[in-house]
């Protein structure tokens, strides 16, 4: 079985879940809320989505913005599925999906070129070659274009800490290893996580120009920490999303467990 | 761009904010629903509209100019727990508002804007309150008066058509009814009223309050005044006995006195003081009946979503 077909069915049998999941965390929501603003930022003609999963964003992006088009591209069947159904509800006529890895945007959307670019929640985490990913988003970016990458963060200093407190030191440093098993204890999905000196010599690497990086969970409690989530509260959990929001884009943001990456190709204004 | 224009909704995580931003969606497709919450998050707005988590002192112009508003709701009065704290946030939310006054000046085509203010602003009335009544505010919106200020000002120097919604008390889950009616029955076993029970109070729904708001964009007068009222007025001692039948309990009579050493003079205020208030638009507002007997409905509908009077 090839690497993306062993990613592709463990995301066909995670869909449903995945998506359940997603509507009762509120911490998820929150973030996801902050990746689309990021990428409201500036206007799109064109906007390539990869990993789109259910399609919470390719569908939001479409109904918003009626006038721009949503292309997304998923290795996952099931997801593709899920995506599509919505988009056939809610009859987008802006909206497109394929199947396939980050490499095959070129079959799905031939002679297609996308002034944005985005991946939300780590799609590019489960890349065989991260150097080739870059070179085929890039080549497929227009001159002046953008790319809104979120990556699973490598260096993830609050959850090495949590881990270590927890007793379990092989869980506080597997992200620094070749490979990550990815977040399910029980589901193993041979993953990579990055740290921004990385994903700023890819970028560089392919003529992109990093704009900026922001961190998320850097204090707050990441999303899968659900028992500290809750027993935090209301008003302390607030405290660390503002004091993350404002440290995000320093150098303590290459800490957290997310980082968003916005990249511009040459003639960006 | 919707060639309509979009519609602007500040303050959409709020009370009010959120039923006209779910009131809204009937109406307004997402691409033209810009709503701003701040802080709070919520999967619906996120969803159905063009939803930003901004406060409303950081709405910049980049936002104004991208997506134009033709009708601003403006529901982000910032509010506070205590008299001094009420006072800073007008102070805020004045500011707040100047800074947004300035920025819709500089565009070509201005938006009309409905503020949700309240009907606590006309103060201790004999016989209906209604539009052309000075303005005379007690309880909480003494120190609220100030944030609106600036609206007031805007709208008189013909700078923003600036509709002032008051509504009259607005019933629904949680607010005011839970913490002064409901609840104090759900533990006592009785009903209360304050004060002589003689005070006159207007109520009307969350929802038709969310309505109406929608509908002062579209049908009432530029530069006006519109309060938002449902039922005719009735005495607090009436409204605790139409409570006390439904939850099949007696009402019990809580003097000023114990109120005031409880929760002090704002809200002693706020619940004693008789403001009956009435309407000198009512052209557009046939669809929404002032038949008391709507009372006895909105009232069984929010006691059956209540989650401990559904369980006994
Ligand atoms: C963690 S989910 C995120 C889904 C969605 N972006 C979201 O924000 O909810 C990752 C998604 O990316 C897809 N994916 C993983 N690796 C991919 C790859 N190399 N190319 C394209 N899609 C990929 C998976 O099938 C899955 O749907």
């Amino acid at each position: 079985m090839s690497y993306y077909e062993e990613v592709g069915n463990y995301y066909d049998k995670d869909a449903v879940d995945f998506e359940q999941r997603y509507w009762k965390n509120p911490v998820l929501q929150r973030i996801r809320q902050s990746f689309r603003e990021e990428v409201k930022q500036l206007p799109f003609r064109r906007a390539l989505e990869i990993g789109f999963g259910p399609g919470f964003d390719l569908i939001h992006f479409a109904r918003i913005f009626p006038e721009a088009e949503v292309c997304g591209l998923d290795v996952s069947q099931e997801m593709v599925q899920l995506a599509q159904q919505k988009i056939d509800a809610h009859a987008l006529a802006n909206a497109r999906v394929g199947q396939g890895s980050v490499e095959h945007i070129t079959e799905q959307f031939p002679e297609t070129s996308f002034d944005l670019i985005y991946v939300f929640f780590g799609a590019l985490n489960t890349v065989e070659d991260i150097e080739r990913a870059f070179e085929c988003l890039s080549d497929r970016l227009e001159e002046g274009g953008r790319m809104v990458l979120t990556f699973v963060n490598k260096w993830y200093l609050q959850g090495m800490l949590i881990e270590l407190l927890k007793g379990r030191p092989v869980q506080a440093f597997s992200r620094l290893k070749k490979v990550w098993g990815g977040y399910s204890p029980t589901e193993f999905l041979a993953s990579r996580c990055y740290s921004p000196a990385e994903i700023g010599r890819c970028a560089e690497r392919v003529g992109l120009k990093l704009f900026t990086h922001s961190g998320y969970s850097i204090f707050s409690p990441a999303w899968y920490y659900h028992g500290l989530n809750r027993r935090l509260p209301g008003r302390l959990r607030q405290a660390a999303w503002d004091l993350d929001r404002r440290i995000a884009d320093g150098p303590l943001g290459g800490l957290g467990e997310y980082v968003l990456y916005d990249l511009r190709k040459k003639g960006s204004k | 761009m919707p060639s309509d224009g979009h519609i602007w909704i500040l303050g959409a995580t709020g009370y009010v904010g959120r039923a006209l931003s779910v009131a809204a969606m009937k109406e307004y497709p997402p691409a033209r629903l810009i709503t701003f919450g701040h802080r709070k998050m919520d999967a619906r707005l996120m969803e159905e509209s063009n939803h930003f988590v901004c406060p409303l002192n950081e709405i910049s112009e980049g936002l104004l100019e991208r997506y134009p508003p033709k009708k601003i709701f403006h529901c982000a009065r910032m509010a506070g727990s205590s008299d001094r704290k009420r006072h800073t946030a007008a102070q805020k939310g004045a500011a707040a508002n100047e800074r947004l006054i300035q920025m819709l000046r500089k565009m070509k085509d201005s938006p009309v804007l409905i503020y949700c203010s309240g009907s606590l602003m006309y103060g201790p009335q004999t016989s209906e309150a209604n539009e052309q009544t000075p303005l005379k505010p007690i309880g909480y919106a003494r120190a609220y008066l100030q944030a609106e200020e600036p609206f007031l000002n805007a709208r008189n120097e013909r700078h923003l058509d600036a509709r002032m919604a008051r509504p009259a008390w607005i019933l629904g889950p949680g607010s005011w009814f839970h913490a002064f009616f409901l609840d104090p029955a759900k533990k006592t076993g009785k009903v209360p009223y304050y004060g002589s029970g003689e005070q006159l109070m207007s109520v009307l729904s969350l929802k038709s309050c969310a309505e109406q708001l929608l509908r002062v964009a579209d049908k009432g007068a530029p530069f006006s005044d519109q309060n938002l009222v449902c039922y005719a007025p009735l005495t607090q001692r009436d409204f605790s006995q139409i409570l006390a039948d439904i939850l099949g309990l007696p009402t019990i009579r809580v003097p000023e006195s114990a109120l005031l050493k409880r929760h002090g003079k704002t809200v002693t205020e706020a619940l004693c003081t008789s403001i009956p208030i009435g309407t000198l638009n009512d052209d557009w507002r046939t669809e929404w009946s002032r038949e008391v007997s709507g009372l006895r409905t909105d009232l069984l509908e929010l006691i059956h979503f209540d989650p401990f009077l559904r369980r006994s």
